[in-house]
Parts: C-alpha cells; sequence; structure tokens
C-alpha cells in the first residue's frame, strides 16, 4: 500500500502578504507580552509599544497589513495571556478596532498626509476614548467613569506622541536596509 | 541621541491632529473635572406615600414617618444624609452623607430610602466578574 506522507499533506497557498503580516503580528505580541511583564503604574494605563509596530507596518506596507497586525495582535495576545473573552479582552479589542478604523481613514488622507507622529496621537486618543465609552455602555454604567478619561488621555497622548517618533526613527533607519 | 532631522517628516496633516488632540485634553479636563456640571437631587421613598424629591440646595431637616416611627434626614447643599432613626441597628446613620449621583442608603425597619439621582439615568453600580 502506498502511505506516502504526500497523500495527506494539506497545503494552502501563502501570499507575501500572509508571511508579512504573521511575522510582524509575531514581533507585536511579543513586545505585547513584554509589556504585560511589568506592572503598569496606574491601572488602566499602558506604554502601547506593540503599537510602534502598528504604525510601522502603516507607513511601509500600507493600512491593509496594518489592520490585520493590529487587530490580530489583540486576539493572539489575548489567547496567550488567558483574557480572551473577558471584559479586558473586550476593552482592548473595542480599542484597537477604533484605533484601526481611524488609521484607516488618516491613511486615506489626500496630499502628503500623515507621518507616524500624527497616526500614533490619533489612534493612541481614540483608543482611550472607545474604551471609556464601551466600558460606560457595557460594564460601569456609571457616569463617574468619564472623571477617568482626562488622565487617560494626557497619557495616550504623550506616550502616542512618544511612540509616533520611535516609529518615525524606525522607519528611518529602515530605508539604510532597502 | 535624537537627531533633529526625523522631525522633517510632520506634515500639515500632523500638526492638526497634534493641535485637535491638544484641545480636547484640555477640554477634557474642564468638561470632566469641573464640579456643578449635573444638577443631582434626592428622591426620599417611603411607606404608603409617594416618594419624595428634595433638592439638595439650602440646609434643612425632613421628618419621614415610616413604618416603625419618625426618621429624620438632614439637608446641606450637595449631600444628605440620616440622622435619626427608630430602627435597632442604625444602620441608615452609620451610612453618612450621601454625595454622588447613584448613591443609595436605606432603613430597612423603617421602610425609609434615600437615593441621589443626576442627570443620567442609573442602572447597576457595575458588573463584576
Amino acid at each position: 500500500m502506498d502511505m506516502s506522507p504526500n497523500k495527506f499533506e494539506v497545503s494552502i497557498q501563502t501570499t507575501r502578504e500572509d508571511y508579512l503580516i504573521a511575522w510582524f503580528t509575531a514581533l507585536a505580541i511579543t513586545i505585547y507580552l513584554l509589556e504585560h511583564a511589568f506592572p503598569s503604574p496606574l491601572p488602566g494605563i499602558k506604554l502601547g509599544f506593540a503599537n510602534i509596530v502598528v504604525i510601522v507596518v502603516l507607513l511601509k506596507f500600507g493600512w491593509r497589513i496594518s489592520a490585520w497586525v493590529n487587530l490580530l495582535r489583540v486576539i493572539v495576545g489575548s489567547l496567550i495571556m488567558g483574557s480572551f473573552l473577558s471584559p479586558t479582552f473586550v476593552l482592548s479589542f473595542s480599542g484597537a478596532l477604533a484605533s484601526t478604523l481611524v488609521l484607516i481613514l488618516l491613511s486615506f488622507l489626500p496630499g502628503k498626509g500623515c507621518s507616524g507622529i500624527g497616526y500614533s496621537i490619533a489612534a493612541a486618543m481614540v483608543h482611550v476614548i472607545a474604551q471609556i465609552w464601551v466600558a460606560y455602555l457595557f460594564f460601569i454604567p456609571h457616569a463617574g467613569i468619564f472623571k477617568l478619561l482626562p488622565i487617560l488621555m494626557t497619557t495616550a497622548f504623550l506616550f502616542g506622541l512618544f511612540n509616533g517618533l520611535i516609529a518615525t526613527i524606525v522607519v528611518e533607519k529602515l530605508q539604510n536596509y532597502n | 541621541m535624537f537627531n533633529t532631522q526625523y522631525l522633517k517628516v510632520i506634515t500639515f496633516a500632523d500638526l492638526s491632529i497634534l493641535i485637535i488632540a491638544a484641545s480636547l485634553l484640555v477640554w477634557s479636563y474642564w468638561y470632566y473635572w469641573s464640579n456643578g456640571t449635573v444638577k443631582k437631587y434626592a428622591v426620599i421613598s417611603m411607606p404608603n406615600q409617594s416618594p419624595l424629591q428634595v433638592a439638595l440646595g439650602k440646609p434643612k431637616f425632613i421628618n419621614i414617618q415610616g413604618k416603625k416611627g419618625i426618621s429624620t434626614i438632614e439637608i446641606q447643599p450637595e449631600k444628605i444624609r440620616f440622622i435619626a432613626s427608630p430602627c435597632h441597628n442604625k444602620y441608615c446613620i452609620h451610612a453618612g452623607w450621601q454625595k454622588q449621583a447613584g448613591d443609595f442608603t436605606a432603613c430597612l425597619p423603617n421602610q425609609v430610602s434615600i437615593e441621589i439621582h443626576g442627570q443620567q439615568a442609573i442602572q447597576l453600580d457595575s458588573i463584576a466578574y
């Protein structure tokens, strides 16, 4: 009997895009997990370094791959952390979804458009605003939750700016390798 | 070291986003952290009568006829509390001042309760997992 392994081999057609998405998502998840290993100074405040990857991918390869990386990062990251489908995940995912939508819209700006700094700040701000609204609508229906918004928006602004600068530098440095 | 040549990539759109984000930030502090934007009032429920709605304005005392006797409630600007009650454990008095929208205290034996309402309809404190 012929039992050659080829008979049972499942082949999936992969494109260059798939590989890019997989590698960059893996990179983003690694940064995301490393960030989780350090305690946060205040609950709800995160540095968001994984978003640097998203911004760099957006600048280098366009919105389609960047959106995949951003959303897959949250889903796979939560599976690894064990928070999949928990309120934490719902908040992360809604923030990622909102920031992805904004990044897609901004990437269609006419003219020179945005650099990494603009993308990063806009995404970070929209991320926290969407999260607060989802938290208010689904988990904590008390107007007091909005008192957190100024603090979260301040940190989002600062870290958005910081991550945007890093993303800009990374993109500049990457040009040496083309 | 940080090289300023990287800042050359900043475009008009970037600056617009920066300005919009910064003004949104200032607005959020002004809007969410300034007091007195939400008008609060207290609703006092009692047996055999319709609930009483009181403004949290000038100081006064209210006597409410409950099932066991008279509960006395003190009102001060922005806050309200039980100060006397015919019940045994006095939990309602120990609950102290009620200040935020959504705060609630009750005297179960006397069937008198106080709840503070804001502009927002309040359904639940929170959902815990």
